[in-house]
């Protein structure tokens, strides 16, 4: 197992070198930064300046190579908007960043978990049918909307909790609603298809001629080999819930990395993005890890490497 | 509708003479330093209560020296003080207690006595040196830089005063003055630039209190304050970049003033009667540029086809919801130098079809480009004029660009494929000089404009020092420039903020600062 942790982690380096060339093209073939920063009152001879002093004007591969070493550093660069290191600018917003998407990652299970398996076990019956109109609808309603909608409600008519920014956990729950909503959906219909594929298994026959009840032969037996695509589906989600969160911090005005990298992007600001998406790009490969050896806990049959 | 973009706005034509850029050798009167307002002491006692300020955007400094923009300067401001400020758009003393033009390019500042920064040092006349040659030496980082690039020198003369050296004559540098917040030299030197932009101390009526980075600065009452003590003892301003939140935390009462509120929900809003929307005619003006250096706008019989072609009260009632005032040229009523005179261009389609006959206009298609996203209905805008102009004959091609990409094509690199483009300026010094020499003089952008003549009078109107004379040359220029009609003129914006009952003796301002000195609030 520690040999396969090591092959994952050196691919993880590989992806992260991937991240990087792609983010630079991505953040410098879309537009200048210096024009960006310069302002809407800035003259060609300001942006000229601001060339000469951000180094734009050596060709791509140069500016690559350039900035590649210092990655290799560890260095980030300065924030061009900010003026302040990348990397730290980038940290101090994962707190809010993590809270939002466990929160969030809360909701979704809290929803998903019991709406999916019995609507699969007591499948075409009332719980299976709300669990349909439930996932139809928190698809098919973009976050935008439903967020908004949770403010003027929640917030605004009935006055239960405050509309906007972080604080206590009061401040948590209507945009963990909103990301979580979304998220149940997804995972709602899969646990429910997982489910009925265990559910028409033999084995669940063996088990029930054995004379277990029906509790038993659900939880221990169907739920438990239904685990395996929730498990990965929940890790996906939860990187997800982590970078998808954009809209949801802009709209409810929380200060994580998301509604930063927006700020990043349109900036043009390279190395507060590349902070971001390193940073982004490396929690999605913990959680893929994770999610690849919990496998081996939860299926005996599964050998690693 | 009307009234939403009627008489509410508070910017009456420059009326009398200003003190505005006094004359040379004129101290300003000591009439003016007298009416600079004082909150009143006696009743109101210790400073009280909380007041949430919630812009759109986020912080990114609270050095105001470096940044430009009032999402650093509403908070910026309440810390620090600038030399001079201004008061119902006219310059008034604050931290220079007089000024004087000694010749056409030395500015003689008086430095007053007597104040202390927050940390108990005096600021000194070294402190205001030590402020603008960070603002304007080769090589600064300041985003002041475009406008302060013109200091040659600022020299200390003795324990009270300090000379600013122009390179060229600027009459309109005086209010750039008002955006520079003086710094206290040694603790931004032993602090250092970055730690200085996250905990300022400075010399203003409020004291930094924390800074959540995309969430809230907070700032709490300066007891010493050298004008007094302000009356309300904390403000919170906050990032809310939806409108839509904005709104649902000014109702709920989580914030007492909200910017950039949407003018079709006016009613809405202020159905509960504890909230109010006051609108007030911005420093802000659109405009469409008309490419006049090829084909068909070209012809100045084109260009002032399209003005009379398009309904621009019309546009300003129905798809602005009334969030603007018609200009008759490149700025409206609150910037100095505008002139009243002008007769606009009326809504005339038949003379606009008569004009292009005359012009031999072809029914050729122009390019339309503009952005999306920035401005109020920008996008609706755009389809508007492009369908206005259909009905006389010009077929348009409209693209909605990103921003960014709009700004380097067009703009600054003025990418001929461009008939038409929207564009607009935030006149923030309330100076014709400003717009005009930065969009029309073809040395700065000259945007798809170049008239040696109008470059002429533009720099002499910038170097004349006397108020009078310099108002004259710019009405001149300005007949002359909209009778060249290079831009098909709009409207200034009218900015919606949504006001708590709660907060008393305040109004927004035309030039989009947030100031709370003088304001109070009741529990």
């Amino acid at each position: 197992v520690q040999r396969y942790i090591v092959e994952r982690l050196v691919h993880g380096l590989l992806v992260l070198v991937g991240v990087s060339i792609v983010t630079f093209c991505l953040v410098r073939l879309t537009g200048d930064p210096a024009v960006a920063l310069a302002g809407p009152d800035a003259t060609a001879a300001d942006v000229a300046r601001l060339h000469a002093e951000m180094g734009l004007d050596e060709p791509l591969w140069i500016q690559y190579l350039r900035y590649a070493d210092l990655l290799v550093h560890g260095d980030f660069g300065r924030s061009q908007l900010f003026r302040q290191p990348a990397l730290p600018l980038v940290l101090e917003r994962l707190p809010a960043t993590l809270e939002l998407a466990a929160a969030a990652l809360v909701v979704t299970l809290a929803i998903s978990l019991p709406l999916g398996v019995l609507s699969a076990v007591r499948r075409g019956g009332w719980i299976d049918r709300v669990g349909t109109v439930f996932v139809f609808a928190a698809q098919s309603m973009p976050v935008f909307w439903s967020s908004i909608m949770l403010i003027l409600v929640v917030a605004l008519w009935w006055g239960l909790l405050p509309a906007s920014g972080r604080g206590g956990p009061q401040y948590v729950v209507l945009p963990a609603l909103a990301l979580g909503f979304h998220s149940a959906a997804q995972q709602t219909r899969l646990l429910r298809s997982a489910m009925l594929d265990t559910l028409s298994n033999d084995y669940l026959r063996t088990a029930r001629a054995k004379g277990l009840t029906e509790r038993v032969v659900i939880v221990r037996h169907a739920f438990r080999n239904a685990l395996v695509p929730l498990v990965t589906a929940t890790g996906l989600q939860f990187a997800l819930l982590m970078g998808g969160a954009v809209i949801t911090e802009t709209v409810f005005a929380w200060p994580g990395m998301g509604s930063l990298a927006v700020q990043a992007i349109s900036n043009r600001d390279l190395p507060l993005v590349m902070a971001a998406t390193a940073l982004f790009a490396i929690v999605i490969l913990f959680v893929n890890l994770l999610v690849d050896l919990s496998y081996a806990a939860i299926d005996p049959r599964v050998r690693l490497g | 509708l009307v009234a939403a973009c009627g008489s509410p706005a508070p910017t009456a034509p420059p009326a009398a003479p200003t003190t505005a850029p006094p004359a040379a050798a004129t101290t300003a009167p000591p009439a003016t330093s007298a009416t600079l307002a004082r909150p009143a002491q006696s009743a109101a006692g210790a400073p009280k209560g909380q007041v949430v300020v919630a812009q759109g955007g986020q912080i990114i400094s609270l050095d105001a020296t470096m940044e430009t923009g009032m999402l650093t300067f509403n908070p910026a401001s309440h810390v620090f003080d600038t030399l001079l400020t201004r008061e119902e758009m006219e310059l008034k003393p604050l931290l220079a207690s007089a000024w004087k033009f000694v010749d056409d390019r030395t500015i003689r500042l008086t430095i007053r006595d007597g104040v202390k920064f927050h940390n108990g040092d005096p600021l000194s006349v070294n402190d205001v040196k030590f402020t603008m040659d960070r603002v304007s030496a080769d090589g600064t980082k300041s985003r002041h830089f475009t406008y302060t690039k013109i200091i040659n020198e600022t020299k200390v003369i003795d324990d009270h005063t300090v000379d600013i050296v122009l390179k060229q004559p600027d009459a309109s540098f005086l209010g750039r003055l008002t955006l520079i917040p003086i710094l206290p030299q040694k603790v931004v030197q032993q602090a250092g630039d970055e730690a200085f932009a996250e905990r300022p101390i400075g010399s203003g009526p409020y004291k930094f209190v924390e800074w959540l980075k995309g969430q809230r600065v907070v700032v709490e009452a300066n007891p010493d304050y050298w004008r007094g003590a302000p009356k309300i003892k904390t403000i919170v301003f906050r990032t809310i970049a939806e409108d839509n939140t904005r709104m649902a935390e000014l109702r709920t009462g989580g914030v007492d003033i909200a910017v950039n509120m949407p003018p079709a929900l006016r009613k809405d809003i202020e159905s509960s009667g504890k909230v109010s929307i006051v609108p007030v005619r911005s420093l802000r003006t659109l405009f469409i540029l008309l490419n006049s250096l090829k084909p068909p706008f070209q012809d100045v019989r084109v260009r002032k086809a399209v003005n009379h072609a398009v309904d621009v009260k019309l546009i300003c009632e129905t798809v602005i919801d009334g969030a603007c005032e018609p200009v008759t040229g490149p700025f409206g009523p609150g910037v100095f130098g505008y002139n009243a005179n002008i007769q606009p261009y009326d809504y005339n389609p038949n003379q606009a079809k008569k004009l292009l006959q005359e012009a031999g206009f072809a029914g050729a298609k122009v390019e339309f480009y503009g952005f999306a996203g920035r401005l109020l209905k920008d996008r609706e805008l755009m389809e508007a004029i492009a369908g206005q102009l259909e009905q006389v004959g010009i077929k348009v091609n409209l693209h909605v660009m990103e921003f960014q990409g709009f700004f380097d094509n067009f703009v600054l690199k003025k990418n001929m494929d461009m008939d038409m483009g929207l564009w607009s300026n935030a006149n923030n010094t309330a100076d014709a000089d400003y717009n005009l020499t930065l969009n029309v003089h073809s040395k700065q952008r000259g945007i798809y404009w170049n008239d040696p003549a109008i470059d002429a009078a533009i720099d002499q109107a910038r170097t004349t020092t006397d108020p009078e004379q310099r108002r004259a040359q710019y009405q001149d220029l300005l007949s002359r420039f909209v009778d060249a009609a290079p831009w098909l003129f709009l409207y200034d914006q009218v900015d919606m903020y949504g006001v708590s009952k709660r907060v008393q003796s305040w109004k927004p301002r035309p030039d989009e600062w947030i100031y709370l000195y003088q304001a109070a609030v009741t529990e």
